[in-house]
C-alpha cells in the first residue's frame, strides 16, 4: 500500500510538473504580443514594445530575485543588473527560445554571480514577506492560512538553492521542467527531482498539524 | 487518494501566491525603463555608423592588393619589349622634362660638379681635397722613411722609429704588390745586385718598393756598403 501511495505521488508530482503553471497574466497574453516580438521590436527601437514586455515580467522576476537573494537590496541590484544585461543583449537576441526563458537564465547567471562575489550574505536572512489576509476569510480561518503561510515561507528559505530555484522557476515563471534544467544549467532528470524535493518539502511544511 | 495529493500541490502553490505578492518598487521600475530609453538612444548612432566598418575592409583590402602588385608592375622581365604606343598616340614630352633639358644645357658645368659630388658621398671617389692630403702624407712618409733608411744605413742599424702610418703603408703596400715583381731572387742573392735592384726601382719611380727592397736589404745585409 505504502509502495503504491509512493508511486502515485510520484506520477502526480510528474504530470503536475510537467504542465506550464497557471500564470496571473496567461489570459492577457491571448491576444497580445509575443515577448520575442515586443523584444523585436525594441530591437528596431520601440521603447514602448519594452515598457510592455517589462511590464508583464517585471514583478514576477522580482519575486524570484527577493526570495532568490533573501535581501531586498540586494534582489534589487541583481533586478536592474538583470534588465540591464536584457538591455545590452537587445542587438543580438534572437527568437530562438522563449524569452522568459532567455530572462530567467539571465537571471540565474546573474545570482549565482552575485553569490560568488558576496559569499558575506550567502547564510544571512534580511527579507521578510509580507503576508496578506484574503477577503472574506473567518478570523479563524485567516489565522490558519497566516499560519500555513509562515511555515511555507520559513520552509523555503530553508530549501537549498537548487530547489528553491526550481520551485521559483516553476511558479513564478510557469517555467516546464524543461526548461527549468535549461535555465539552471541541469539536466532534465536533476531539475525534476530538485523540483520534486521542493514541493514535497513545502507541502509537508503547509500541512504541518498544529 | 489522487485528488488529495493534487489539492496538497494546489495547496502549496496557493499557500505561495497568496504569500508572495510583491510589486517591483516604483523607483525601480524608472531606472529600468529609463536605462532602456538612454540604450536604445546610446545604439541608434553606431548603426547610422554601420556603414563604415564594410568600407574600412574594402580600402584595407585595396591598400593590401595595391602594395603586393604595385611593385610587381615595375619589374620588367630583361628582354622585354616596352610599352609603346602608336605614332600618333605618342605621348608629348611634359614640360617637366622640356625645363630639365634646358636646365641641362645652360648649367652642364653645375651638374657635373653635382654629380661628382654625389659620386664621392657614394664612396666611389674621393674628393679633391682628400685626394691631395693623401699624396702629400704619403710623399711625406716616403721621404721621412727614406731619410730613416738613409741614416739607418750610415749607423748599419734598422730604422729604429717606423710610424703607423708607415708601417700600415707599407703592409697595405706589400699587400697589394705582392704579386708585382720587384727584385728577384737571384738579385737578392747578393747585397751589390740587390742594392742595384733598388736603385733600379728609384728610377723607375717606385719609390716606396724601392724602400721597402732597401730595408729587407739592410736587413739582411746590415754592413753592406753601396758601391758609389
Amino acid at each position: 500500500m505504502a509502495v503504491s501511495r509512493l508511486a502515485m505521488t510520484e506520477k502526480l508530482a510528474e504530470s503536475r510538473l510537467s504542465r506550464p503553471a497557471n500564470l496571473a497574466y496567461a489570459g492577457l497574453m491571448a491576444h497580445a504580443p509575443e515577448d520575442s516580438a515586443l523584444m523585436l521590436r525594441y530591437q528596431d527601437g520601440d521603447v514602448a514594445a519594452f515598457e510592455t514586455l517589462y511590464r508583464r515580467h517585471n514583478d514576477a522576476l522580482y519575486r524570484y530575485l527577493l526570495r532568490m537573494c533573501k535581501h531586498r537590496a540586494t534582489a534589487e541590484d541583481v533586478f536592474q543588473e538583470v534588465w540591464g544585461k536584457i538591455i545590452k543583449a537587445r542587438d543580438t537576441y534572437r527568437p530562438t527560445a522563449k524569452f522568459t526563458t532567455f530572462m530567467y537564465r539571465v537571471a540565474h547567471n546573474c545570482f549565482i554571480d552575485h553569490v560568488r562575489r558576496n559569499k558575506r550574505h550567502a547564510n544571512s536572512t534580511e527579507f521578510e514577506p509580507g503576508l496578506h489576509a484574503a477577503p472574506g476569510d473567518s478570523p479563524d480561518m485567516e489565522t490558519e492560512r497566516q499560519l500555513a503561510r509562515e511555515r511555507l515561507n520559513e520552509a523555503l528559505k530553508e530549501l537549498p538553492d537548487e530547489q528553491r530555484d526550481a520551485f521559483l522557476l516553476h511558479e513564478e515563471a510557469g517555467l516546464s521542467v524543461d526548461d527549468i534544467a535549461h535555465v539552471t544549467g541541469s539536466n532534465r532528470e536533476t531539475a525534476k527531482s530538485r523540483l520534486r524535493y521542493a514541493v514535497k518539502k513545502l507541502r509537508a511544511a503547509v500541512e504541518e498539524p498544529q | 487518494m489522487n485528488n488529495e495529493q493534487n489539492e496538497s500541490d494546489t495547496l502549496v502553490s496557493n499557500a505561495y501566491r497568496e504569500s508572495a505578492q510583491e510589486t517591483t518598487p516604483r523607483a525601480l521600475d524608472d531606472a529600468v525603463l529609463r536605462m532602456a530609453a538612454k540604450g536604445n538612444s546610446a545604439t541608434k548612432l553606431p548603426r547610422l555608423l554601420n556603414w563604415t566598418k564594410p568600407l574600412t575592409w574594402a580600402l584595407t583590402a585595396g591598400l593590401a592588393v595595391a602594395i603586393f602588385y604595385v611593385p610587381q608592375v615595375g619589374d620588367i622581365a630583361p628582354g622585354t619589349a616596352p610599352l609603346s604606343l602608336p605614332e600618333s598616340q605618342s605621348v608629348a614630352t611634359p614640360p617637366s622634362a622640356a625645363l630639365e633639358e634646358a636646365f641641362s644645357a645652360d648649367h652642364a658645368d653645375v651638374i657635373q660638379e653635382a654629380e661628382k659630388m654625389a659620386r664621392i658621398r657614394e664612396g666611389d671617389e674621393q674628393p679633391p681635397a682628400l685626394e691631395k692630403a693623401r699624396r702629400e702624407q704619403e710623399s711625406r712618409v716616403e721621404d721621412e722613411f727614406a731619410d730613416q733608411a738613409v741614416a739607418s744605413r750610415a749607423r748599419g742599424t734598422t730604422p729604429a722609429v717606423r710610424s703607423d702610418a708607415l708601417a700600415y703603408d707599407l703592409a697595405q703596400e706589400k699587400k697589394e704588390s705582392a704579386d708585382d715583381t720587384t727584385c728577384s731572387e737571384t738579385s737578392r742573392e747578393q747585397a751589390q745586385s740587390w742594392y742595384d735592384c733598388v736603385v733600379a726601382l728609384r728610377d723607375q719611380d717606385r719609390t716606396l718598393d724601392a724602400e721597402r727592397e732597401m730595408l729587407e736589404l739592410v736587413e739582411k745585409f746590415p754592413d753592406f756598403q753601396p758601391n758609389k
